[in-house]
């Protein structure tokens, strides 16, 4: 339980921080637009293109809200909930690819998502006692 | 029921990231960035059949210009076309 909470507010940390980067280095999206409405706004930090910050405009708020997912997903006892949680980020992207959800595809996100999934299956295998009463 | 109670909550947990994860695209002025960069890299050959000396100058993240650095952009300006 105390694991589950620790869990969960980890998550939430993720997300935050996802989220912070969007405010500061993204330009406007839907959830930024009513913070925007109360004056909640933070100068757009201009970065020079390069892979470092592309990373870090682009790729890392993904990463993070991946990671945001699957640490909640540890939290999650029912098996097929769980499948389902690990399947959320790799559908999401082959999603945007097949045109079904908005954005835009990109590999090495996909790729990135299949990494950090296969570690934490890899953890949760390890961590047989929790993993077993899914 | 506790059991029920907590799957239902972490169902309605995951909707919730499948929405943030919506709720990060474009609000407005969202297109296609493939779409784009097609038709944009069209047009460019065009200009180039027109005028062969012609030069692409593409500036990256200030307010006049395309960052076609990244895929994932979906919200893009402008480009800067320099011809010699």
């Amino acid at each position: 339980m105390k694991d589950d909470s620790s869990c969960i507010i980890t998550s939430v940390f993720l997300l935050t921080l996802g989220a912070c980067l969007y405010l500061l280095f993204r330009k406007p999206v839907i959830f930024t637009e009513p913070l925007t409405q109360y004056g909640l706004t933070f100068p757009l930090i201009p970065l020079a293109s390069g892979f470092w910050s592309d990373f870090l405009r682009f790729t890392l708020p993904d990463v993070l809200w991946v990671l945001a997912i699957l640490t909640f997903s540890s939290t999650i006892k029912l098996s097929v909930l769980r499948i389902l949680a690990l399947l959320v980020a790799p559908f999401y992207e082959v999603g945007q690819l097949l045109g079904l959800i908005p954005g835009t595809f990109d590999y090495i996100d996909l790729i990135v998502y299949i990494i950090i999934t296969l570690i934490f299956i890899k953890k949760w295998e390890k961590n047989s006692q929790r993993f077993g009463k899914a | 029921m506790g059991k029920k109670l907590s799957t239902i909550w972490q169902s309605l947990a995951l909707l919730g990231f499948v929405l943030t994860a919506l709720a990060s695209t474009s609000a407005k002025d969202t297109i296609n960035s493939k779409e784009f960069r097609e038709g944009f890299e069209r047009g460019w050959e065009f200009g180039r059949s027109l005028r062969s000396d012609a030069t692409l100058d593409i500036q990256y993240l200030d307010s006049d210009s395309i960052d076609f650095s990244h895929p994932d952009v979906a919200q893009v300006s402008y480009s800067k076309i320099e011809q010699n």
